[in-house]
């Protein structure tokens, strides 16, 4: 019995040789997607993880004004933390372009080396991959910089340029302007010797030790003196001395104040001793007066002591008795010298106070001397330490850049591959539960000879299991394969500079690949086929059709065609929800593809639109005034949290009316104008609060939507300048940010970067590049999976129709009528559906698609144009008339000899 | 003569396999004519009707309905053919099993622009209180009613039926038969009948008996005896 069983295996697999084909090639297809795009993840994602022990990539990463001394690195290096110095120099190209000159790395960040070997004398150079690709060089060409050749000795990369951008403002990277060239330690000092370059950057890269953090070691860095005096930066020491001399001005104010002050009190207390001598001197005169006045009386007779209490009385007695002439006149002498000491007194006593006061005052300032002098020490001793940047390895943009952008190609994987799986299962049910039907008459024979049910189950999952592992292998070896996983990961070498990582066999995939579509495909078997066989061997062998299944609809139309489509349709419900079902899973998988597409020509377009100015210049050592034709700004850098992400926010503070910018912020520190980045992602609306936190995570700065303003680059909230100096503390007329119509006269060394236009123009394109790749990889595998579902199942339903269309070419039906009859429902299943499942699948991808890209901070433009929608209803349409016509070939094969032979 | 046939061959298969099912068959009926053919098993009697409804192809010889040849017609013009001229009824009616009666009927409706009045024919057939009804919710008869209704409903000039009432028991068989005898007084259609029954043969007008392929004997009734009164149906 077994051995007949098996005979029709054989020739079941033989008859149905397209389908169980199709089958396997959706199944495959599925996989293929999932191995591909999850695989390409885990490849670079664990190639990203595995580097990190080869190479050493460095914890984190500061740069400083003046190089640290031995004794500092001494320091630093406590607890077995490893500080190395990265310092470079930027060369520029014979072709323009900018090489960044380094050392070879000892310790941290290993260079990769794709090919040959680290430079060893000078000469000899190692380039970093993308630019040598970009550039077409290879090892054993020369590269000419700063007047230089160097050999090329090796290819490789290092994990502190994974992503290989010049400045960490850069939008993306562009290996045709920027690279990175590694020579010896003595080739390094000879070129700064002996040729005239930019001033050397002083980076250096650390790994932490037991028991520190990245914040301790920080610390550790700011703590050190510095001697400011010996940096070399002339604008540095330009902007340190004006902030020193304005300390000195206030300084010597404070002085002079005090000086000023002590002088005055000086002053008063020498008219003090001035007065008292005075007073001393007037006192012996009166003194002398009333001795005098003493002897005139004695002289005549009258023995009296006279004081300054009592000489008015008694001469002015003596004057009665004695009515001397000369005594009166004594008198009025006497009183004459007693006014003038009396007024001198007063005047001393005046002094004395004037004199007491100033000394207080001059205490005061001598306070407010010393006080100040505190105060200014500590403002302006906080920002001159040594460092001038300090980024972890997290927060470093350059570093694991590849393995943060594919972790959204991995979920994406994830989610299609399950709702791929789903469908695999629903298209496989059907698939079953038609081909049950039909077997039915031999099912029921096979079961009353006394077939056990073991055996039948046996016999008729054995194809569904074999064909969904076979589906599952050749798919995950395609996947696995150049064609799969390398392919996919082309667009994330042809970007990020890292080396070609080993191929990864993740267990899950393989359990995705091949355990679960034979596991699904069994049980969805094992279940239609129980039931199947829980009927009666007898209405099995007579194929019973469930009179119930067609009963409930009574059509009252009077065209029968219509209603004959009807029937149709509702007789092959369970087909038709699969192609819809397949059509949505499509829809959802090119709508990931399509908004991606759409998001990346929207930041490219309107970047570019965007951007009214043609240079913006953004200062490391503002000036003072504004350069000439231009318009500044100012800006700070803030950012918001999306998801697990935190995305940089760029603060502007605009002037009234600018010319650049189309917001018009109010005159508010939390009322503000965002841009339409902001607005798309994060559902911000006029009326809303937000709140943005600072690098340092310490501030948070909560706004309210005031307007929406386009300006599609990056994500920017914008305000009214002066308020936003009040906001972050800044002076009156501070700004950070030049824009013009054309290049303005600033020097290089003051700037932290210039950005044309055209660099604008440039980057942006780089991202529908970067993801055209994947997008026509989904977008393909979508369509095919649609095609090839809609071909199954219509194949199906055509099958389950076989009798019937043999019976309507006996009675004398023509092919178009034919059609019209069992096919041309389907076109309206299918165009009615497509109408539905395209808003709809687009509405749940718009919904889920900001999670997709929360690690990007730009726009979120994925409106689609009008023709987009046409043309996707096109294609589907298309897509649907090509099965139609490849079925028709399979209604023309059917023979009225079906019906006369079907029925033995 | 409405249907000549003249010396078909036909045979299936090739070398090991090859085999001779008709060797030459002549034969001819007339307009209005009921036409029996009986033979054994194997003997052919499939394959003539196929020939001659358009549903296979013979090796060589003539068909002629109402002087029209049909050896050699290409396929379309064999299906147009069988749309203009004839009626099927099969063995085990081959009902549309997702259409109502009614629908079924209709099937065959559309395909003519002078169709018998549906109302009428559902009354003749006993069918109009079924006539929503799914063919799984009918009897064997009334699915073969059903059937017959669809095959004249266009009332076509030549009606097939290959063993029609081969899966029914004797009672709904004399049904049937009575019924095709009413149809062939009424509208005056000529039938060939394939049969294993052996007492059918004595209601109609010819009877054609086939042998290994070959036509052993071929005879007219000069009496015949209504369906309902047949014996050992
Ligand atoms: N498609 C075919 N291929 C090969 N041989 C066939 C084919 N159709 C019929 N035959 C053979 O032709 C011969 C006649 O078959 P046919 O069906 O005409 O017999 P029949 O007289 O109708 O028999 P029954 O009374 O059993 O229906 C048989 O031997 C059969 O095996
Ligand atoms: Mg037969």
């Amino acid at each position: 019995m077994n051995q007949v069983l098996r005979k029709r295996l054989a020739r079941d697999l033989k008859s149905n040789f397209g389908r169980y084909l199709a089958l396997t090639m959706l199944i495959a297809l599925g996989i293929y997607m999932i191995v591909g795009i999850v695989g390409m993840s885990e490849v670079v994602l664990q190639g990203t993880e595995n580097q990190k022990s080869v190479t050493f990539v460095e914890d984190g990463q500061f740069s400083v004004f003046l190089p640290l001394s031995e004794k500092e690195i001494a320091e630093l290096s406590e607890n077995n933390t490893v500080i190395e110095s990265m310092f470079y120099t930027d060369l520029q190209a014979a072709d323009g372009s900018k090489l960044r000159m380094m050392k070879n790395r000892k310790q941290i960040d290993l260079i990769q080396l794709d090919e040959g070997r680290l430079a060893e004398t000078n000469g000899e150079c190692v380039l970093e991959k993308r630019y040598a690709a970009v550039h077409a060089l290879h090892c054993g060409d020369t590269v000419t910089a700063a007047g230089t050749e160097f050999t090329i000795t090796g290819i490789g990369s290092t994990p502190d340029y994974d992503q290989p951008i010049a400045a960490f403002s850069d939008v993306a990277v562009e290996s045709s302007h920027f690279g990175l060239i590694f020579v010896t330690e003595s080739q390094y000092q000879q070129i700064r010797d002996t040729t005239s370059q930019k001033a050397e950057e002083y980076v250096y890269a650390y790994r932490l030790g037991d028991g520190m953090t990245s914040d301790k070691l920080k610390q550790k860095i700011k703590d050190f003196d510095f001697d400011y005096t010996k940096v070399n930066d002339k604008y540095f020491r330009q902007t340190i001395d004006e902030i020193l001399d304005k300390k000195k001005e206030m300084q010597d104010g404070i002085r002079d104040l005090y000086s000023g002050s002590q002088e005055l009190s000086d002053g008063l207390a020498e008219l003090e001793n001035y007065g008292t001598d005075l007073k001393d001197a007037a006192d012996q005169l009166f003194d002398a007066y009333l001795k005098q006045a003493e002897s005139t009386l004695a002289a005549l007779g009258k023995d009296i002591t006279l004081t300054k209490e009592n000489y008015a009385q008694e001469l002015d007695k003596a004057v009665e008795e004695l009515d001397y002439r000369s005594l009166r006149e004594l008198k009025e002498a006497l009183d004459g010298v007693k006014a003038f000491a009396d007024g001198i007194g007063e005047y001393k006593d005046g002094v004395g106070e004037a004199y007491s006061g100033s000394q207080e005052l001059s205490d005061g300032v001598g306070e407010l001397k010393k006080e100040t002098n505190k105060l200014l020490d500590e403002i302006f001793e906080i920002d001159i330490d040594n460092l001038i940047s300090f980024i972890t390895a997290e927060d470093n943009i350059r570093i694991a850049a590849a393995a943060g952008d594919v972790i959204m190609n991995k979920n994406v994987g994830l989610i299609a591959g399950l709702v791929v799986l789903v469908l695999f299962t629903y298209v496989i049910s059907v698939f079953v539960i038609h081909q049950i039907e039909k077997e039915a008459p031999v099912i029921g024979a096979l079961y009353s000879l006394g077939v056990k049910k073991k055996d039948l189950l046996l016999h008729y999952i054995t194809l569904p299991v074999v064909i969904a592992f076979a589906g599952g292998l050749i798919g995950m070896i395609i996947g696995f394969s150049p064609a799969g996983i390398d392919t996919l990961a082309s667009s994330t070498y042809d970007y990020y500079s890292v080396p070609h990582f080993a191929m990864v066999y993740p267990a899950y995939l393989f359990i995705y690949s091949l355990i679960l579509p034979p596991v699904i495909s069994g049980i969805v078997n094992t279940i239609v086929i129980n039931k199947k066989l829980s009927q009666t061997a007898l209405s099995l062998i007579k194929n019973e059709q469930k009179a119930s299944s067609y009963r409930q609809v009574n059509l009252k139309s009077k065209n029968f065609i219509r209603v004959f489509q009807i029937r149709q349709m509702l007789r092959e419900y369970r087909s038709a929800a699969a192609v819809i079902a397949g059509m949505m899973v499509c829809m959802l998988l090119s709508d990931i593809s399509l908004d991606c597409a759409v998001m990346c020509q929207a930041v490219k377009t309107d970047n570019l639109a965007d951007t009214h100015y043609e240079y913006m210049y953004l200062y490391k050592y503002p000036e003072d005034t504004a350069p000439r034709n231009a318009e500044t700004a100012y800006l700070e850098t803030l950012s918001i949290p999306c998801f697990d992400y935190t995305l940089d926010v760029s603060v502007m503070g605009l002037n009234p009316n600018s010319r650049y910018f189309e917001a018009r912020p109010a005159k508010s520190k939390n009322k503000v104008v965002i841009n339409n980045s902001l607005h798309e992602r994060f559902k911000l609306n006029p009326g809303d609060t937000f709140t943005l936190n600072d690098a340092t995570g310490d501030m948070n700065y909560t706004f309210t939507v005031d307007a929406i303003a386009q300006y599609s680059v990056g994500f920017a909230v914008f305000m009214d300048i002066d308020s936003m100096r009040e906001l972050f503390g800044q002076e009156e007329d501070y700004f950070n940010a030049a824009y013009s119509d054309t290049a303005l006269d600033i020097d290089e060394g003051r700037l932290y970067a210039v950005t044309t236009k055209a660099d604008i123009e440039k980057s942006a394109g780089v991202f529908v590049d970067m993801m055209l790749p994947m997008v026509i990889t989904l977008l393909s595998i979508s369509l095919l999976i649609f095609c090839v579902v809609m071909y199954l199942m219509m194949g199906v339903m055509i099958d389950r129709s076989a009798s019937g269309i043999s019976l309507m070419k006996i009675f004398g039906y023509r092919p178009n009528e034919i059609r019209k009859l069992y096919l041309n429902g389907n076109t309206l299943i299918i165009a009615l559906g497509a109408l539905i499942c395209i808003p709809v699948s687009k509405m749940i991808m718009d919904a889920l698609y900001p999670s997709f890209i929360a690690n990007v901070a730009c726009g979120m433009n994925i409106r689609f144009p009008w023709y987009l929608y046409l043309g996707i209803y096109g294609v589907v349409m298309i897509g649907y008339f090509v099965i139609n016509f490849l079925l028709i070939g399979k209604i023309n094969k059917i023979t009225p000899a079906e019906v006369l032979k079907n029925r033995e | 003569m409405f249907l000549e046939v003249n010396n078909i061959k036909k045979s299936y298969g090739s070398d090991a396999s090859y085999i001779q099912v008709l060797k030459g068959v002549t034969t001819s009926v007339r307009q209005g004519q009921m036409c029996v053919i009986q033979g054994t098993s194997g003997s052919g009697k499939s394959t003539l009707l196929n020939c001659i409804g358009g549903l296979d192809t013979m090796d060589s010889g003539s068909v002629k309905i109402d002087g029209k040849e049909i050896f050699g017609l290409s396929p379309a013009a064999l299906s147009d053919y069988r749309r203009d001229y004839l009626g099927f009824i099969f063995q085990f009616y081959n009902l549309v099993p997702n259409l109502t009666v009614r629908e079924n009927i209709q099937v065959c409706q559309y395909l003519t622009g002078n169709p018998l009045d549906l109302e009428d024919l559902l009354e003749t057939l006993g069918l109009t209180e079924h006539q929503n009804k799914f063919p799984a919710q009918l009897s064997g008869g009334q699915q073969q009613r059903c059937a017959i209704a669809r095959a004249l409903i266009k009332n076509p000039r030549l009606l097939l039926c290959d063993e029609p009432t081969g899966a029914l028991d004797s009672k709904t068989s004399r049904d049937i038969l009575i019924l095709l005898e009413k149809v062939n007084q009424t509208y005056g259609t000529t039938m060939l009948i394939v049969t294993h029954n052996n007492s059918i043969k004595n209601m109609v007008h010819k009877v054609i008996i086939i042998k290994d392929g070959l036509i052993k004997q071929d005879y007219e009734n000069s009496a015949l005896i209504p369906a309902a009164e047949l014996e050992d149906l």
